[in-house]
């Protein structure tokens, strides 16, 4: 049975989701679970739901929490990372300096000002974890699920010779989405993709192996009056979308009106974004901008410090649901965690979004670059299954961001301000600022998040 | 109309210039070329579109050889095919729509929020007189692969990168960009560091209007080490004040990123997002004034009057004019061979950038032809500018082959100055830039 380490195992948002597919996965319902995390009462909180998961279910489920790390990774066959350095205090300046200089971040885990900035506090952490991964569990395959995926996890495989996969929900959500546009089974949609983390695109996207760009223009186009037609399941209520419709249900329309902006890409440039508007956004200039309310007229979801923190909230919230309940949840949380430790221990190969190091998978970045592509994962471990390339603007667009990126690890590796300034310079949603308030900008980010960024301190 | 007079018996090189009425380039180009022995037997041929100032041109030549007392010869026609005829080397100096068109490139883009410098090589502006340009240049360099197929076509218009960058793609016609932007740096810095012009020698990257000096040698010196010590510790001069104050742009990208941009700080500030904006009550902070269509009349009545002054005077001015045509007709003609900054496809001269983009690095100029000198890579944000400017260019120049108004979209998303407004509003300025210059776009009809 597979021993798994979960590094920020105390997290709210990750432990419980975790937990449950581990439980309703049946080759890991004998695993050894480790919970590890700064705060070693929220790791025992979480590895009590884990016990009473296992009661539950009558599955030999084990799991524990360390409070040594070292300890936790020993031996581990995957280490799990889910951790926020600093946490909603550090965020609040990711997101509130730069609104002072006009840039409104959707999100701000990815990239912009909040994301580089992020990027520089999360990365050293990361990379200390990697190298005691590398010490006490040399075999272990490294699953990253902390934002910002793509630089977190190009810090590892550049520095380090530990194997290192990230994972994100937001293909599935996706999927979800064109299952209602597409009257069709989520299971039964794939894409080829090529990107990164938060902005993957769509080169091909089919529904049981037929093609779905042509139905999809189709309803873009409205052909036959289709997008007036009803959705086959009622919209749950957390998509917080809005309803323009008249109809007492929600229709086509609704949902395309929902998701305007890669509706937009995809109408303009014939590859179709696969994640939600709030993060492919902030790749794409132009959106996010005064003249449309930063956003808001494209309907896209502004989060702001308040959402996130009652995100947090109701994660704290279903966490008591579930340890007062007398069940174990059925529904998978969409998480891709357990679905590939599970294609690797039982050799059942699965294809699956990953962010792997590029190797010719997308051909228009670098290889070596962390890319989010469809991977295949069986019993030899994770690859990228196609090959492709992204074209014209949205092929310039990845480019850019992906110079931002290196930027910013090696930012986040030295300790340069300069090279920091150099990320910024190069980043879709702050580069176009006037260029005195860019240094400006980060100076001050730099300077209020001065306690999380240790190898900033003592140079210039 | 001035008959073209054919002199069959001279050996001199049958020299065309395209746009020959242009009292802004005439004067200056012919006063070099009439100052370079090696082109005192040139057949120089004036052809324009506009025949009204021909006549005075081709006096205004008569007048030069005259006083010079050489047997160059001049003639003046409106018909394309019939100058080109023959031709060893054609200077191109058009301006398709003038001031008229100009002016939408200009204004449009002002209402929605985007103020540029010039406008003639990057942002709104200088996408859409590439389209307007590109076809024209075209139509020359394609006859010119059928009536003088191994003449050189030697460009001065702008947008400099996108027009040679088509004419490169679309034709075999042997094609060199030239631009007095280095040479007006060289000079600039050659004054600020109270060294001789010619000391300087430069390792040059980039695209035109935003070349980026990598290495400095002045006289064997380290010049990039004696402009920071200047930068540091600038002496109690006025005219070193004057002069550090005009080039605000480039010593700010010079002290951050160590490579200096060497182009008009008016031109630099167009290939960047940020310092041609409100906050900077759109470049006034950084000493840039923006070039408005009242400014250029000025110009133009100056170079008119100038133009009447030298054409009165019993003399020839005898410096050189900074411009690399002449210079670069000698290198050809006599197998001298020059270091020049020139625009060129680029065959591993900046390796930053795709293959066979238009570039402007330095380069050798002499008998065989053009060849770059150096392999220079910039430093990393900035060679990051460069690819992005080249993948705006590229598409300019494929929207203008094609005429496809979604391809100019793209172009402006991926420009510095454009891309940085709202999506919905870029598109519209670009059709309202579309239709208001619709006149001189036969190929969006």
């Amino acid at each position: 049975m597979p021993r798994i380490t979960v590094v920020g195992g105390g997290s709210y948002h990750w432990a419980p989701s975790l937990l449950t597919d581990f439980a309703n996965t049946p080759s890991l319902r004998g695993a050894d679970v480790v919970l590890h995390d700064l705060d070693q009462s929220r790791a025992s909180a979480m590895a009590d739901l884990g016990r009473e998961f296992a009661i539950r279910r009558g599955i030999p489920l084990s799991v524990v929490a360390e409070p040594d790390r070292r300890a936790a990774l020993r031996n581990a066959d995957f280490v799990v990372t889910a951790f926020s350095v600093g946490g909603f205090d550090s965020m609040q300046h990711d997101l509130e300096i730069p609104e002072r200089y006009g840039v409104v971040q959707p999100i701000g885990d990815s990239v912009g000002p909040g994301g580089i900035t992020r990027a520089l506090r999360s990365i050293p952490v990361l990379l200390d974890i990697a190298r005691d991964v590398a010490d006490v569990a040399p075999n272990a395959l490294l699953l990253n699920v902390t934002n910002p995926l793509t630089a977190l996890c190009r810090s590892v495989t550049r520095e380090t010779d530990v194997p290192t996969v990230g994972l994100c929900n937001e293909f599935v959500s996706t999927s979800f989405v064109l299952s209602l546009l597409l009257d069709c089974a989520m299971n039964d949609i794939d894409a080829v993709l090529g990107g990164v983390n938060h902005f993957p695109m769509a080169t091909e996207l089919t529904v049981k192996g037929k093609d779905a760009f042509e139905p999809l223009r189709d309803l873009l186009d409205d052909v036959d009056g289709r997008q007036a037609s009803g959705l086959w399941m009622e919209l749950p209520d957390r998509m917080a979308y809005e309803k323009l419709s008249t109809d007492d249900h929600w229709t086509k329309g609704d949902v395309l009106a929902n998701n305007a902006v890669r509706m937009e890409l995809f109408d303009r440039f014939g590859v179709f974004p696969c994640s939600g508007d709030h993060h492919s956004t902030e790749f794409v200039p132009g959106f996010v901008h005064a003249r449309n309310d930063f956003g808001r007229a494209w309907k896209v979801h502004v989060y702001g410090l308040a959402t996130h923190k009652s995100d947090a909230d109701d994660d704290v919230e279903r966490y008591h649901e579930m340890r007062d309940g007398d069940d174990v949840p059925r529904f998978p949380s969409g998480e891709l965690v357990a679905p590939l430790i599970d294609a690797i221990v039982t050799g059942q190969e699965r294809n699956l979004p990953v962010n792997i190091p590029n190797a010719r998978n997308v051909t228009n970045l670098p290889d070596g670059a962390v890319v989010e592509v469809m991977g295949t994962v069986d019993g030899a471990g994770v690859r990228g299954r196609d090959t492709t390339a992204i074209p014209g603007v949205m092929g310039e667009w990845l480019r850019r961001v992906h110079t931002s990126q290196e930027l910013t690890v090696e930012a986040a590796l030295t300790g340069d301000r300069a090279l920091a300034h150099d990320a910024m310079i190069t980043d879709p949603m702050c580069g176009h600022l006037a260029y005195d308030d860019v240094i400006a900008m980060t100076d001050e980010l730099l300077e209020a998040t001065a306690q999380w960024l240790p190898q900033f301190q003592g140079r210039r | 109309m001035v008959a073209a007079v054919p002199r069959p018996e001279m050996s001199g090189p049958r020299i065309v210039v395209v746009g020959g009425a242009s009292y802004q380039w005439v004067p200056k180009l012919l006063i070099d070329m009439v100052n370079t022995p090696s082109l005192a037997e040139a057949e120089v041929v004036l052809e324009d579109v506009d025949e009204r100032a021909l006549p005075e041109m081709v006096d205004f030549v008569r007048h030069l050889t005259g006083v010079k007392g050489i047997p160059m010869t001049v003639s003046a026609t409106t018909d394309q095919r019939e100058a080109l005829s023959g031709a060893d080397y054609v200077v191109v100096t058009i301006s398709t729509g003038g001031f008229e068109s100009m002016r939408h490139d200009l204004d449009i883009p002002e209402r929605y929020g985007i103020r540029q410098a010039v406008g003639d090589s990057v942002g709104p502006g200088g996408i859409v007189r590439a389209l307007r340009n590109i076809p024209v240049l075209l139509g020359i360099a394609r006859d010119m692969a059928e009536v003088c197929p191994d003449a050189w076509l030697l460009n001065l218009t702008n947008p400099m990168t996108t027009l040679c960058r088509a004419v490169t793609r679309e034709t075999p016609v042997k094609t060199v960009g030239l631009c007095h932007e280095v040479t007006g740096a060289q000079f600039t810095l050659s004054q600020l560091l109270g060294a001789d012009f010619r000391d300087f020698d430069l390792t040059v990257v980039g695209v035109n209007h935003f070349p980026i000096v990598t290495e400095m040698s002045v006289g064997g010196d380290d010049g990039f080490a004696r402009l920071q010590q200047l930068l540091a510790e600038p002496p109690a001069d006025e005219r070193v004040g004057l002069m550090l104050a005009a080039n605000q742009v480039k010593f700010a990208l010079f002290e951050r990123f160590g490579v200096l941009p060497a182009a008009g700080d008016r031109h630099l500030a167009e290939f960047f997002p940020g310092f041609l904006t409100e906050e900077s009550e759109w470049g006034t902070r950084w000493g840039v004034a923006l070039t408005s269509i009242a400014d250029r009349e000025v110009w133009l009545d100056y170079y008119k009057g100038e133009f009447a002054r030298l054409r009165g005077s019993t003399e020839v001015p005898a410096d050189p004019s900074g411009e690399m045509v002449a210079p670069i007709i000698d290198s050809f003609e006599r197998d001298r061979p020059r270091n020049l900054p020139l625009n060129v496809p680029n065959h591993g001269q900046c390796p930053d950038l795709p293959r066979d983009a238009v570039v402007e690095a330095m380069c050798v100029a002499d008998a065989s032809g053009v060849r770059g000198r150096d392999a220079a890579t910039a430093p990393p944000v900035l060679a990051e500018w460069l690819r992005r400017i080249v993948a705006s260019q590229e598409t300019t120049v494929e929207a203008a082959l094609t005429g496809d108004r979604d391809r100019v979209v793209e172009a402006m998303l991926l420009d510095p100055l454009a891309g940085r407004i709202d999506f919905d509003r870029l598109a519209q300025m670009t059709d309202e830039m579309l239709a208001a210059t619709k006149a001189w776009l036969p190929q969006f009809a």
